[in-house]
This record gives C-alpha cells, sequence and structure tokens, in this order.
C-alpha cells in the first residue's frame, strides 16, 4: 500500500483545492491532444480535432476533460485506496477503450504543467514532489488492470 | 536533422526571451534535487541537501542551475545544430561525470514545469509543444555521445 505522510496528504490536498477542475481538465486534455498528437486516435468520435483551434474550441474534449478531473477527485479523497477506487475505469480502458496505458503518464504530465501555469510559485517543490506521486498512484491504478 | 517550423523557432525563442536566467536554472535544479532525490547522488561536493529548504538555499545548486541555464542559452541560439553544440556536454556527462542519461530527461521535465510556473497563461498548448520537443532534442543531443 502506498504510504502518505502529513505533509504530502496537505500538499495535494492544497492543490486540489486551489484548481478549478471545469478549467485544468479542458487545458491538460487540449494539450494532450496538440503535444502528442497520436493521442487524437482515442477521440475520433469527437468530430473536429483537425487543428489547435478546433481542439480549443472543441466542445467535446471540454466536456471530457472535466470528467477526466473530476475522477481524479475521487482519489484525492481516497488516497489510501486508490488502486480500488480506479480499478473499474482501469478496466474500462483496458478492455473497452482499449487505450495504451503509456498515455496516462502523458496526461499526467499535462495536468501538472497546467496546474504549475496556474498556480505558479505555490506550486513549490515540496508540493510538485507530493502532486507527482499522487499521479504516479493514480496511472499505475489506471495501468493495473491491463493484461 | 530536426526541421523547426517558424512557429515553433518562435515560440521557443519568445519564451526563452521572457525567462529570468537567475530563477529557471537554479528552481529547475533544486526541484530536480528535491522531486526525485537519487539525482542529489550527483551533487555531494555541494554540501547540505537535506532537505527541501536547504536545497533551495544552497548557493552551490543555485550557482549550478545557472551553468545549465547557460547551456539551454546555448541550445536555442543553435538551434539547428544542437547535436554538435553538445557534442562536449554529452562526452563530459558520460565520460567524466557518469551521469544517467535518464536524468536529463528529468531535469527537462522540471525545467518545463518552471517555465509553466513563470509564463502562467502564456504557456499555451502550442508554445508546450513547441518547448517540449525543444527539450527532447536537448536531451538527445545530451544522450548521444554515451556509448
Amino acid at each position: 500500500m502506498v504510504e502518505w505522510t502529513e505533509a504530502e496528504r496537505r500538499a495535494i490536498e492544497s492543490v486540489w483545492e486551489k484548481i478549478d477542475i471545469n478549467v485544468i481538465g479542458p487545458q491538460a486534455l487540449e494539450s494532450v491532444l496538440i503535444v502528442y498528437p497520436w493521442t487524437q486516435r482515442y477521440f475520433g468520435v469527437f468530430g473536429n480535432l483537425s487543428s489547435v483551434s478546433a481542439i480549443t474550441g472543441n466542445p467535446k474534449v471540454a466536456a471530457h476533460g472535466k470528467t477526466v478531473l473530476k475522477a481524479l477527485g475521487s482519489g484525492v479523497k481516497n488516497l489510501d485506496d486508490i488502486k480500488s477506487t480506479y480499478a473499474k475505469l482501469s478496466e474500462l480502458h483496458s478492455e473497452k477503450l482499449n487505450v495504451d496505458p503509456d498515455n496516462f503518464r502523458l496526461l499526467a504530465d499535462c495536468i501538472t504543467i497546467v496546474i504549475s501555469t496556474k498556480l505558479a510559485a505555490a506550486f513549490s517543490p515540496d508540493v510538485q514532489a507530493a502532486w507527482q506521486k499522487f499521479l504516479d498512484v493514480v496511472v499505475s491504478a489506471l495501468s493495473r488492470e491491463y493484461h | 536533422m530536426v526541421a523547426w517550423t517558424d512557429a515553433e523557432r518562435n515560440a521557443i525563442t519568445s519564451v526563452f526571451a521572457k525567462l529570468n536566467p537567475d530563477v529557471v536554472g537554479p528552481n529547475a535544479l533544486a526541484r530536480c534535487l528535491i522531486v526525485y532525490p537519487w539525482t542529489q547522488r550527483y551533487f555531494s561536493k555541494f554540501g547540505n541537501l537535506y532537505s527541501a529548504e536547504t536545497i533551495l538555499g544552497n548557493p552551490m545548486v543555485a550557482a549550478h542551475g545557472k551553468v545549465v541555464f547557460g547551456g539551454l542559452e546555448m541550445a536555442v541560439k543553435n538551434l539547428d545544430d544542437i547535436k554538435k553544440t553538445f557534442a562536449p556536454l554529452s562526452e563530459l556527462h558520460s565520460e567524466k561525470l557518469h551521469v544517467d542519461p535518464d536524468n536529463f530527461r528529468l531535469l527537462a521535465d522540471c525545467i518545463t514545469i518552471v517555465v509553466a510556473s513563470q509564463l502562467g497563461s502564456a504557456f499555451t498548448a502550442e508554445v508546450q509543444a513547441a518547448w517540449q520537443k525543444f527539450m527532447a532534442v536537448v536531451v538527445s543531443g545530451l544522450c548521444r555521445q554515451y556509448h
């Protein structure tokens, strides 16, 4: 099981309190689709992803970004059992959506970068360390049901 | 040879122009030592690295952060020949300093996070894409002389 120090718990919660998931989610997902264009293959049903402005203006991308960040909130609220929190989502992404789990890490990186643009100095090295550890655990849980 | 679009060149040089060399390099290196503590093994001559505060206050870390930033500046000024520009540095890190090249990617990630925090909303997805491509080429140049 993952061990969290008090300082790490506080850091993760402090990031979560400061961010607006309705802003961060869409921006992070847009970043993934733009910075790592092969990820667009998973979103064929989202319509127009043919340019940066198409992606940033696409309402389905924005909606899905919010969905992803809301799901991240489950992890924040269940730090001591992230594995079982994400078991069903892991199965969904593996069995139904067939998403290469490497892409979870890319999305996690983009979430971290967007958070850094918003929180600036408040995203101190200590806070970054705790946040990245949290995302590593989430990514690991999402990858767990793959076989 | 790496091909840069005009948009990418503009993005990279305009990001770089906005960066404070006294802040970005030191902050990024400190972050690397804090978020990925095993990297401290390369800096035992720097004295006290036992906590985030001491790392952030360590003058040798700050000085070396500026040296790293100077290396980045060289790359920005030689976008079309980063490979050759970094050949001597690559040899130094491989032959003399014995740095595991995986760590270049970690430092590059920390630099990106600091740059994101400095630029805020100006660090758009497009700018992020160009910047990360640049960092990937720099890391590749640094890894090139390893064998």
